[in-house]
């Protein structure tokens, strides 16, 4: 396994215990606390995807692959502007 | 239905939904959307739990995936480019053309994508014994690459990428028009087509999947659609069943993973006739 993968996948792995944790909680508990939770778990897990994508862009920026690190920046952009040009259209 | 039976049938589809949609990198939102809209949920309520489903499948089997180097990042971000753009403007035409021929239109592209899983034989990629267990992953400034099949490494070069991302393109607006992931059309183009092998296309594909789903469930926040309850609940089924999926993928053969996504397919486009 690269150093990438390996980073990639121990930090994947903690957001999917915290996110199960997080999940977890809010379901046994009720109100606020249980909003909080709940929200926490779908942000942590909806922002891994893009976070991801950031560091792919990073590390392959240092290894100087830079074709495919401005591939990714591209795509994180596409994506931002897929996202405000949606939520202005709407 | 009492409330408790409720939530542990809400985890229990997103178990199984997600165990299916990672092992073939499908995806389970397909599947769940309409199971959930059996009981009293309209599709508005459970699209965006749908979404969350792909997420958290996503996120959970990509633990595996990357352990195990079956995801090619390189090839993701250049197919997503031509899929992101296709989806911007299929969100952007939604509503122009009719439900029903969409639909119609869905059921008849996941046949012809089981069809070509299916008809395949063998193995395209044959494993190298001169390759060690540390060759495995992507290669710096190329989308070839090493994965592993049991116990041997298997070296892989995808072709056809300017077709391929066109397509893609097309998928993605097909995906944007119909509000669906895309994970039942990114998978067999990456392998079909572009020639991956059918495990790093499965697992290249959960990840993109997951990308389009965070987005696409941001702009559902936005629109203030989603129930961050009954998510919880997608997520904690989901999480187990995205990690089983990858898991089995590990073990079972090229062809298995095929056929197995081939029918999962067939059911896709069975489901989406019932539904229309």
């Amino acid at each position: 396994m690269t150093s990438l993968s390996s980073f990639l996948a121990k930090w994947t792995t903690t957001v999917v215990v915290l996110a199960a944790l997080a999940a977890s909680a809010g379901v046994i508990t009720s109100g606020d606390i249980a909003h909080t939770l709940n929200t926490a778990a779908l942000v942590l897990l909806g922002a891994l995807p893009v976070l991801r994508v950031i560091a792919l862009a990073v590390s392959w920026a240092r290894a100087g692959d830079r074709r495919y690190a401005a591939a990714a920046v591209m795509l994180v952009s596409l994506m931002a502007a897929g996202v405000v040009m949606v939520a202005v259209w709407r | 239905m009492t409330d408790l039976a409720r939530d542990v049938l809400i985890i229990a589809l997103a178990f199984v939904t997600s165990t299916v949609g990672s092992l073939g990198g499908l995806g389970g939102a397909i599947l769940l959307v309409p199971l959930l809209t059996f009981g009293d949920m309209t599709i508005a309520e459970a699209a965006p739990l749908g979404l969350v489903s792909v997420i958290a499948g996503s996120v959970a089997a990509g633990r595996t995936q990357l352990r195990d180097g079956a995801v090619n990042h390189r090839f993701a971000v250049v197919t997503e480019l031509g899929a992101t753009a296709g989806v911007i403007v299929g969100v952007i035409l939604a509503g122009s053309i009719s439900d029903r021929v969409l639909t119609y239109f869905l059921a008849t592209l996941a046949l012809l994508a089981a069809g070509g899983g299916a008809i395949r034989k063998g193995v395209r990629w044959k494993p190298d014994p001169s390759l060690g267990a540390d060759s495995i992953g992507e290669h710096h400034g190329s989308l070839s690459g090493v994965y592993r099949l049991n116990d041997q490494a298997v070296p892989y070069q995808p072709t056809r990428m300017g077709l391929g991302v066109s397509l893609m393109a097309i998928a993605g607006v097909v995906t944007g028009l119909a509000g669906v992931g895309g994970g039942f059309l990114k998978t067999p183009l990456s392998s079909e087509v572009m020639r991956l092998p059918a495990k790093v296309a499965a697992a290249t594909s959960t990840f993109t999947i997951g990308l389009t789903a965070s987005t696409a469930l941001l702009l559902m926040a936005i629109d203030g659609r989603v129930v961050v309850s009954d998510s919880a609940l997608v997520v904690i089924g989901s999480i187990v069943g995205g990690t089983l999926g990858s898991r089995l993928q590990r073990y079972l053969s090229p062809p298995v993973v095929r056929r197995a996504t081939a029918l999962v397919l067939t059911v896709i486009a069975v489901v989406l006739v019932v539904r229309a």
